[in-house]
């Protein structure tokens, strides 16, 4: 109980990571897998983090973007 | 050329093709509604859908690799230097550039990617199916060390991520103004005689017309 959180629930690396990232810098840094701890207390990755999603999704965004803005600069060139 | 002779259709692509392409398309946005809603917080019922579209999908799958091999070319998608020339030149051109033969390298390349994305997907998903109940076998969670199913959750996981950015990217340039004819030939399965002669080379893609509304 009166564990600190990150002893409590021991983390994947990049965890670890973000908990020092954040003790340092204030800030949260995104985690890359999911994890959790099978019946024998170890640790397993789940998959990758659903926080990257938001990137996938604007990568596709910027390209459709920067695609659909050059094709009405350069309309005119095209014909 | 008379007008009627400009208004013959050239067919693009068959009924079967077209079917294959539709079926496939409503199984993927099926598969990415079940995993993604409830990710986003719509929360329902969603692992028996998921894993019936991705039987669907993984049988529509196997059925274009065996057509694709045995009864169309599958070198017709097969990306070479010649592709890559094209691709850079139209690039630099200002001017729009003819596709050339009957897939330009951008088609070529989404149609690859696809092809590594869903097959990545539905190998992975089809071993996670051991790890659920069906109808056909017991779920067994201990098929595979922790560290084998980590590597195929992340793969599933990454093909999936990567299919949001390229149905966006897909779907985009299905509906941009000059490819409408494209759409138009996956829905209708044609291209007008115009067409194929304005963007395409007539010796790399020597299509078969026909006649009426086919």
């Amino acid at each position: 109980m009166g564990w600190p959180r990150q002893m409590r629930y021991p983390r994947a690396p990049s965890a670890r990571y973000n908990f020092e990232y954040k003790r340092i810098s204030g800030y949260e840094a995104m985690e890359l897998f999911r994890v959790s701890r099978n019946v024998w207390g170890q640790e397993t990755v789940l998959g990758l983090s659903w926080d990257l999603l938001p990137i996938f999704f604007f990568a596709g965004v910027v390209i459709v973007v920067s695609h659909a803005a050059y094709c009405r600069l350069t309309a005119g060139k095209r014909k | 050329m008379a007008e009627s002779e400009r208004g013959a259709r050239v067919q693009r692509h068959a009924f079967v093709d077209r079917a294959f392409h539709w079926l496939s398309a409503g199984a993927v946005l099926v598969l990415m509604a079940t995993a993604l809603l409830p990710i986003l917080g719509i929360e329902f019922a969603w692992v028996t859908i998921h894993w019936v579209a991705g039987i669907v999908l993984a049988i529509l799958i196997a059925f274009h690799v065996v057509r694709a091999s045995i009864w169309q070319r599958i070198g017709t998608v097969w990306v070479g230097l010649r592709d890559l020339r094209e691709g850079w030149s139209a690039l630099r051109s200002s001017a729009q550039a003819k596709v050339g033969g009957k897939y330009s390298l951008a088609q070529k390349a989404i149609h690859n990617a696809f092809a590594v994305v869903l097959l990545t997907a539905v190998a992975t998903g089809a071993l996670m199916l051991v790890k659920i109940d069906t109808p056909w076998w017991e779920r067994d969670p201990y098929w595979l060390s922790d560290a084998a199913w980590a590597a195929i959750y992340v793969l599933h996981d990454l093909a999936s991520l990567c299919l949001v950015t390229m149905v966006m990217l897909h779907i985009y340039f299905a509906l941009r103004p000059e490819k409408l004819y494209l759409l138009r030939s996956m829905l209708r399965g044609w291209i007008t005689r115009t067409e194929y002669e304005h963007y395409y080379d007539q010796s790399r893609w020597s299509a078969e017309r026909t006649p009426g509304n086919q």
